[in-house]
């Protein structure tokens, strides 16, 4: 679990913490279909990081600042914008929580130790302790991170040297897809 | 849920450690580390001689302009800045830093005023790259609008390769007119900031013409902007 002030909205956070070996995704599912849960849950499949999450969440609350949010809340919101299409459905079925999966992030804007223990209590399974670098100042977790789903996910077909090119121009690849969500012609 | 997120943004950049690198007419760009990357924030600002709704046109108008071509690069492999994340209401490009310095240094640094006797074989690497990356954009029908010296730069970390930024003018276009203007708003930079560099440049247009069945044309249109100046209608 780990906590991120996000510098260009001062005042605001947002704490992402990973779950695996989770036994109950159906009760999860349906709480999350009923709007009771106060937090996104995340497809870890195509984050190779923390930083999407930050960047997507500082996407959030620059749209929140400066006209209306598409979704309904900032945690729908959020899934909404790690995706690069303005189609919710897609984006939510391809980001979003999907009954069969057994690890997820959960990210909570300005978290308390309430909501943290109504997680606590809700989710069955292992917390992740993921070891924060110090240097690169996010946590890289790769262990869940495929390849072949972030370049579907993201339609990164488009770029010409997809086949051969490293994970730093993936990563970079990714982050332009993402920015560039709704502005295309 | 409207109130679980506090509304306030920041309007100075350097209040979160940005650092302002360079102002020109139309923006300011900072250096900042977020989340542990080096990012490069490009912030249109207000210019209050304008009508507020023809400047709030003319900036949006060009960030949207801007991101565009630089997707449209990044997406055939031509080498620009990633974009990070966009903000079209405060006009705000968060773009990936970087590392190297611009062509014109590297020029200054290398050829002390006589750029004809000390042509290096990297400097004449570097001018054929920058002559096939043109071509390559042009190929896209995409006009880079600001081709100078100072736009492109060399990438550290990959020997010197050549990374192309600030597309803030460009525009899409299939003429051969508009592409040749391009080239001639480089030919004139080059020979402005650089005396003597004829020879240069002509390295750039040979391999501009090597790389592309388009480019004939293009040059032919070239010697014709030449005599009358980039210019095409003359006002009033």
């Amino acid at each position: 679990m780990k906590s991120y002030d996000i510098p260009l909205y001062p005042g605001n956070s947002l704490t992402i913490i990973l779950y695996q070996n989770v036994s109950n995704t159906d009760e999860i599912m349906s709480k999350l279909l009923k709007g009771e849960l106060e937090y996104s849950i995340i497809n870890c499949k195509a984050i190779f990081d923390h930083r999407q999450l930050l960047f997507a969440a500082t996407k959030v609350l620059s749209i929140q600042h400066s006209s209306k949010l598409s979704t309904h809340n900032v945690h729908s919101e959020l899934i909404y914008l790690l995706s690069p299409t303005t189609n919710m459905k897609d984006s939510i079925k391809k980001f979003g929580l999907q009954a069969d999966d057994k690890q997820f992030y959960i990210a909570i804007f300005n978290s308390t130790s309430e909501k943290l223990n109504d997680i606590k209590s809700l989710v069955k399974g292992d917390q992740v302790e993921e070891q924060y670098n110090e240097q690169s100042k996010t946590i890289e977790n790769t262990s869940y991170f495929s390849r072949d789903t972030a370049i579907e996910n993201y339609s990164l077909k488009e770029y010409k040297d997809i086949a051969q090119c490293d994970d730093s121009k993936l990563k970079s690849y990714i982050f332009n897809s993402m920015s560039m969500k709704g502005l295309l012609k | 849920m409207s109130d679980l997120v506090k509304m306030e943004g920041i309007t100075d950049l350097t209040k979160i450690g940005a650092e302002l690198i360079s102002q020109g007419a139309e923006a300011k760009t900072f250096k900042l580390n977020y989340f542990g990357m080096e990012c490069i924030i490009k912030e249109r600002f207000v210019k209050t001689y304008r009508h507020p709704t023809l400047d709030s046109k003319i900036s949006n108008k060009r960030i949207l302009q801007e991101i565009r071509s630089l997707n449209k690069c990044k997406k055939n492999g031509i080498d620009v800045p990633g974009l990070l994340f966009v903000d079209i209401v405060q006009t705000r490009i968060m773009m990936e830093f970087v590392n190297g310095i611009t062509v014109k240094q590297f020029l200054y640094n290398n050829c002390e005023n006589n750029y004809q006797n000390t042509q290096t074989p990297e400097i004449i690497r570097i001018c054929r790259e920058i002559g096939q990356q043109v071509c390559k954009i042009h190929d896209l029908n995409l006009i880079h609008g600001d081709l100078t010296t100072s736009n492109i730069l060399l990438r550290t970390s990959t020997n010197n390769s050549t990374v192309f930024i600030d597309f803030g003018l460009s525009y899409t276009s299939t003429l051969a007119e508009d592409k040749a203007v391009d080239l001639y708003v480089l030919e004139r930079a080059f020979i402005s900031t650089h005396p003597n560099s004829e020879s240069l440049f002509n390295e750039i247009l040979q391999s501009y013409k090597d790389s592309s069945k388009n480019s004939p044309s293009v040059i032919n249109r070239l010697d014709q902007v030449r005599l009358r100046g980039r210019k095409k209608l003359a006002f009033g």
